[in-house]
């Protein structure tokens, strides 16, 4: 196994990364006094993978939406029975979570380290799929998708993607929608299953008490050799500009919410996306944030309110700069960002706003490195992404006031911008 | 077993200041809470006034100003918040660094911290006993939409409708952010004269925790809050903890809702607090009852049954109530009522495995075992053991746990009366349920 590893004086921190032979990425992260163990391990693969061939492969598989969600409630099941009965033994706290890009299977413990390890392991690793149980999971799954369906922070993101993207799945609800998990079969999800539980397309990152060679050996003992497996992903076909301009939608709410969002095309090497998402994040922060002149502004005139916030929305082929919140008036916190828009392309960024922005980020990352679960997800996150943790970390304290303002000059386009609206009943 | 991490120091009348120094965060959290009784004439001023400090102050007037400091300290995390404990709520100032040793220009973090609260607590925008009129204007109408948001996920309402009806206007019962009603009503003024009460009659706990050396700026505490730092302050008493006695009949309510997915609610009562002698048991009833993924109700009302997307039961040691909630189609409410009323049964039977206990002894002890992991929740672990009067530390409660019998569980589940059933009635059902019959 290939070991090396990375530390950080500056940071106080370092961890190990191991490259193991079945092409699995581990990444070790032990931290001195903390009493949990974390462990995370993913595969670069969510709901926006939909359409894929394996090198060798002539032609492209398209399956329905929200595959990479039905994986990930399945593989808890075993031939005898439920991953959670394996973490209750150990007193582990077990979950998993499944993103626009990204499934992860986790746990968190304080005691019996080596079986709860054990446990994620083989479960990840041995799918078990019936006709049986996989109808019996449509009707929780369903379940899951109606209750995201009446909860208006959800639809309003969903509308405003509807508005930017025409063929993307990162439009489509993560769990899918009723109509394409009634088409998902066991076929379906070991071809699925087989192509992205692959272990060149996994990363596993463990940070807290744990001990690095003891974990090494686990993981040596429980894993399944896999011919590697290369992953072509077909990329959607986007215009630039948005669909629509806008979306509207009534339910039960107190207040009007909103989302504006500017569609942004993603850099294409993988540290200048990250960059880019960096500049866009300082960038909506000295914009609108709650550092700006701006922000100050619409809150006296009563038009936003604290709920007010702004994203880096992005993954794998999308990129959206997201701003919203509550307000009675969303034309005007559009019209009010257009016009800041255009004042800082004029009289450019103020320095000391941009460092007071750059701080916050950059002392936010930094508390990750001293957080059990954070930094077991920024480590994988990181991994995933194609950088290395401190690599990420470096890029940002890279970042100059001049970056941010030619970024500004490319990403703002007009036309690819679009406005969802959840207006109250009555 | 690891000793208290801590010594509280009285630092002032009714004021302490404790340290639990922890290298491993590479961070500090100063909180200074102060206590104060719940109450239905003052819980809306409360939040009010928690809001309007937490968000500038004299000396960083605006929001931008004051954002931009923040910023500036490497994005400490600094505000208020409200917490309520019992029958006393909490009005927290906190506020997080990253260690000195981490910052790109040398400076002192922890010191510009206590001096940013120190500035939130006793410089706030109040001038000729008035709060700033557009500051005041903001906060009170951001604090209306928040009342009024609470609509907006079910979930969340379909917990607190059960709450209200279980607790009335009992102060525990009160809801946090206070009445429309009564928030109409403030005033510049009379905000101001409420944040004169609280002084006035708060009981202090000020806590830091992390890295740092906590003597450094423990003087400026003892300066702030020393003698009387507000002439007639008379501080409240810490409350007797007391049962809220159950109305004679089950109380029933529904709300309709044009959701796809209802939310059912099972309020139960039991005479429990923060001291009980049968609180260890209690939580072990509820964590087998529902607390975790092995839990009866998860297996059989959800996994089996299919009943439910989520299905699990909650301990409020504060207010003695154990609560269920569901989120079910609405087709299905009755079936799942039943099911979850047949666990209950079986779990006041003793109708449950030693497995069942083990599995959820060891989920119980990873929770206390893992508050230690975070400024946040050691700051808060702590303040509600010193505002409950109580001095265990996470593993003397799990040593607790380990001494809870078969026979404590079946006399804990023996104790819960049935309250109040709530539901949350979904009514846009449409051509999609028919299309999966």
């Amino acid at each position: 196994m290939n070991k090396e590893i990375f530390r950080d004086e500056k940071l106080k921190a370092s961890y190990i990364r191991c490259r193991h032979s079945s092409g699995l990425t581990i990444l070790l992260y032990p931290m001195e006094g903390f009493s949990t163990a974390y462990a995370l391990f993913g595969t670069n693969y969510g709901s926006v993978d939909t359409c894929f061939r394996k090198a060798g492969e002539k032609d492209f598989t398209t399956v329905p939406a929200g595959i990479a969600h039905y994986l990930e409630h399945k593989l808890f099941e075993s031939e005898d029975g439920d991953a959670f009965r394996l973490f209750a033994a150990t007193g582990a706290d077990a979950n998993a979570y499944t993103s626009f890009d990204r499934t992860c299977y986790l746990f968190s413990c304080t005691s019996n380290f080596d079986q709860s390890l054990k446990a994620l392991l083989t479960f990840v690793q041995h799918p078990y799929f019936t006709d049986q149980t996989v109808q019996k999971e449509q009707g929780i799954i369903a379940q899951e998708i109606r209750m995201y369906q009446d909860s208006p922070g959800w639809r309003v993101l969903f509308e405003l993607l509807g508005c930017l993207y025409e063929n993307s799945p990162v439009k489509i609800d993560i769990a899918g929608t009723e109509e394409s998990i009634a088409q998902i079969t066991p076929e379906l999800l070991y071809t699925c299953y087989n192509t992205f539980y692959n272990p060149a397309n996994m990363v596993l990152a463990i940070a807290g008490n744990f001990d690095p060679d003891e974990a090494l050996q686990i993981i040596e003992a429980n894993l399944v050799e896999r011919a590697s497996v290369q992953i072509e992903r077909s990329p959607y076909q986007e215009r630039k500009e948005a669909l629509c301009p806008r979306a509207d939608l009534t339910m039960d709410v107190a207040l009007p919410q909103f989302y504006l969002g500017f569609k942004q095309c993603p850099a294409e090497t993988e540290a200048d996306f990250l960059r880019q998402q960096f500049e866009l994040e300082i960038l909506h922060e000295l914009l609108i944030g709650s550092t700006s002149a701006c922000y100050e502004k619409l809150l006296r005139a009563g038009i936003i309110n604290s709920t007010f916030g702004t994203e880096v929305f992005s993954g794998r082929g999308f990129l959206v700069s997201l701003f919203g919140g509550e307000s009675e008036q969303p034309e005007a916190v559009q019209q009010a960002l257009c016009e800041e828009i255009d004042r800082v392309k004029q009289e450019g960024i103020d320095r000391e706003d941009f460092l007071a922005c750059k701080n916050a980020i950059y002392g936010r990352m930094l508390r990750t490195l001293h957080d059990v679960e954070d930094a077991a997800t920024a480590l994988l996150g990181a991994e995933m992404s194609g950088l290395g943790l401190f690599e990420s970390i470096g890029l940002l304290a890279a970042v100059t006031p001049e970056d941010v303002t030619r970024r500004l000059q490319t990403d703002f386009d007009t036309a690819c911008m679009a406005l969802s609206v959840i207006h109250p009943r009555g | 077993m690891r000793p208290f991490p801590h010594q509280y120091t009285q630092i002032g009348d009714a004021v302490t200041f404790g340290t639990i120094p922890m290298e491993r965060f590479q961070s500090s959290l100063l909180a200074v809470s102060l206590i104060v009784p719940l109450s239905r004439e003052t819980v809306t001023e409360n939040a009010l006034v928690s809001l309007i400090l937490g968000k500038s102050t004299r000396d960083y007037p605006t929001y931008r100003l004051f954002s931009r400091k923040l910023g500036l300290l490497y994005g400490a995390v600094a505000g208020t918040s409200i917490q309520k404990l019992g029958d006393e709520e909490s009005i927290t100032f906190a506020a997080s660094v990253i260690d000195n040793s981490l910052a790109l220009g040398g400076e002192d973090l922890l010191l510009e911290s206590a001096n940013l609260l120190l500035s939130m607590i006793f410089h706030p925008l109040i001038e000729d006993g008035a709060f700033a009129p557009e500051t005041f204007a903001i906060q009170k109408k951001y604090l209306a939409d928040s009342i009024r948001a609470e609509i907006n996920e079910k979930r969340r309402y379909a917990i607190n409708q059960t709450l209200r009806l279980m607790l009335g206007d009992e102060p525990a019962g009160l809801p946090m952010y206070g009445f429309l009603e009564d928030l109409e009503k403030l005033t510049p003024e009379s905000a101001a004269k409420a944040y004169e009460r609280i002084l006035k009659t708060c009981r202090v706990e000020i806590i830091h925790v992390g890295t740092g050396d906590a003597e450094t700026v423990r003087p400026l505490f003892e300066k702030a809050f020393g003698g009387q730092f507000i002439a007639g302050r008379t501080p409240c008493d810490r409350p007797q903890p007391r049962k809220i006695s159950a109305g004679a009949t089950v109380k029933t309510a529904q709300d309709d809702f044009e959701v796809v997915q209802s939310k059912l609610c099972i309020g139960y009562r039991a005479d429990i607090q923060p001291d009980s002698p049968m609180l260890n048991p209690m939580r072990m009833m509820t964590a087998i009852l529902g607390g975790t993924p092995t839990s009866k109700l998860f297996l059989n009302v959800r996994e089996k049954q299919s009943l439910c997307y989520y299905c699990g039961a909650n301990l409020d040691r504060t207010k003695g109530v154990i609560l269920i909630d569901s989120g079910v189609r609405p087709d299905n409410v009755e079936k799942a009522k039943a099911a979850i009323f047949a666990e209950v049964e079986a779990m006041k039977q003793g109708n449950f495995t030693d497995e069942d206990m083990r599995f959820a002894l060891l989920s119980l002890q990873n929770t206390f075992r893992s508050v230690e992991e975070s400024p946040f929740s050691v700051e808060s672990y702590y303040r509600a053991q010193k505002v409950f009067g109580i001095q265990e530390t996470p593993e003397d409660q799990c040593v607790k746990l380990a001494a809870v019998t078969r026979e404590d569980i079946v006399r804990a589940a023996n104790m819960m009366e049935l309250d109040t059933v709530y539901l949350l009635n979904g009514t846009a059902q449409g051509e999609e349920d028919e299309a999966d019959e």
